[in-house]
């Protein structure tokens, strides 16, 4: 990735931090809790080992890191259709949360005029390509 | 489609902060259907947006290629692109 970037360039990784997404149904202003959706173990491992192979390349001297802060990303889900779609993706576990209200929130999205939100921690990182765009050729920041 | 990543626009807010757009050349990798690469190109910025999901990337062609908003399938692992020919590499969630 780093021999893409031109000398100076920047690379801006978000990368889910893989914890368990609340969720919680919004309409006219409120928010009402829903539930979380768990991560499954094949995703966790993704995410870590994105987040690793980001470190690895720093520890290496190909980039420099500049920033790095947690931040939420929010999902919004206007339709059932649109919900069961995030359910069946290969990084979404279990949902844990009282049947009932999940029926409940479904049904008001149904009817319009809400939403189902889910959020998601994400890290957000900014690293920059090492000056001489060489490999292995930076210190070990830690 | 009715699902919205990140409504509030925090990614944009934040690459805006960390790096300059316009008129930069920019590889977009997990890019699916496109939405962070249309949302960067309207800030000026020449993209190039890199997902294996061959479905995600017709939805991204669909939504909109342009002369500064491009969409490529294919798996970062086996991406052939010349050395040193973006300004900013975009790494980002893929779920």
């Amino acid at each position: 990735m780093a021999d893409w970037l031109r000398p100076g360039g920047r690379l801006v990784s978000l990368q889910p931090i893989g914890r368990p997404m609340p969720v919680h149904l919004r309409r006219a202003g409120r928010a009402e809790p829903v539930g979380v959706v768990h991560v499954t173990d094949d995703g966790q491992r993704d995410m870590r080992s994105s987040r690793e192979a980001l470190a690895a390349s720093i520890r290496a001297g190909m980039f420099t890191a500049r920033a790095e802060l947690s931040i939420v990303l929010e999902f919004h889900y206007r339709t059932e259709d649109d919900w069961n779609e995030f359910l069946e993706r290969p990084r979404t576990g279990a949902v844990e949360a009282d049947p009932d209200v999940l029926a409940r929130a479904l049904a008001a999205v149904s009817r319009g005029g809400a939403v189902i939100v889910a959020r998601e921690e994400t890290l957000f990182s900014a690293c920059d390509r090492a000056a001489d765009g060489t490999r292995g050729a930076g210190p070990n920041p830690g | 489609m009715a699902r919205t990543v990140d409504p509030q626009g925090r990614e944009l807010e934040l690459i805006g902060r960390v790096a300059d757009l316009a008129g930069r050349d920019v590889l977009d990798i997990g890019c699916g259907d496109g939405r962070t690469s249309r949302r960067l190109a309207g800030r000026g910025a020449n993209v190039l947006g890199v997902d294996p999901d061959e479905a995600a990337i017709a939805l991204a062609r669909v939504a909109g290629t342009t002369d500064t908003c491009r969409f490529r399938a294919a798996d970062v692992l086996d991406l052939v692109l010349p050395p040193a020919s973006f300004d900013l590499v975009v790494f980002s969630r893929s779920m």
